[in-house]
């Protein structure tokens, strides 16, 4: 599926500091994912097991691609997708990181409907 | 690629640390809802603090999902915008009669 329109259509608010070296800000990285999730997302309303193995893979390239546009100088990131069927079952994600406080951080943002969960994990680390 | 392993990732012996942590913490277990959230911080802090201890230049995540087994499906997927000579990720999918667990290890070069 081409999904290249769904990153055109983002807005974002801090292009005007594209060319500075500035750290990794939660917030907007966290609006991009809401974004660019529901828009993809929004459009499953059954889950299906081989649309979902492709949908998992696909939404962490186009997740990394955005965050390429976004323009943080210096940083290496890690993304993370975990997209599951609704059920009555119980999921626990726990994560743990050794890095640099200063410069280092992440986003992460949560989706369900009544038929899939996806929570997306965004890691940003500097590299000096 | 063996003796560079200063300064790359040697994806076998993280994936050692990483069965040896999940077996510690919940090799013998059954689920549990009021433990999992106990296990995960565990493993996840067993793994952190051994890799800690190999003394190598790298930035670490380690990630832990573990699900009740029911039948509902699930999917991880991870893409990585980082170095491809000295960076590098081990995921380890273990399970039980009752759980599964999916560890993910990334290490960067600093």
């Amino acid at each position: 599926m081409n999904y290249s329109n769904a990153i055109s259509n983002l807005n974002f608010s801090s292009n005007i500091h594209s060319k500075s070296s500035r750290s990794f800000n939660t917030n907007e990285v966290k609006q991009m994912l809401e974004q660019l999730i529901q828009q993809i997302i929004d459009k499953q309303n059954e889950y299906d097991c081989d649309k979902c193995t492709q949908l998992s893979k696909d939404l962490s390239q186009i997740i990394k691609d955005a965050m390429k546009s976004l323009n943080y100088e210096q940083y290496k990131y890690v993304i993370q997708v975990v997209l599951g069927q609704c059920q009555d079952d119980n999921l626990m994600m726990t994560c743990r990181c050794l890095w640099d406080i200063e410069t280092d951080n992440y986003a992460s943002y949560v989706y369900s409907n009544t038929k899939i969960f996806c929570a997306v994990t965004v890691f940003g680390l500097f590299y000096y | 690629m063996d003796d560079t392993n200063e300064t790359s990732f040697v994806v076998d012996e993280v994936s050692n640390v990483i069965k040896e942590s999940i077996e510690a913490t919940i090799g013998s277990q059954s689920y549990q809802q009021a433990k999992i959230n106990t296990w995960t911080s565990n493993i996840v802090e067993a793994i952190l603090n051994s890799l800690t201890k190999l003394n190598k230049p790298f930035k670490y995540i380690v990630s832990c999902v573990i699900m009740q087994k029911n039948g509902a499906g699930l999917h991880t997927a991870s893409s990585c915008f980082w170095d491809n000579t000295t960076d590098g990720s081990c995921t380890v999918r273990w399970e039980n009669k009752s759980m599964y667990a999916i560890v993910s290890v990334f290490g960067l070069s600093i």
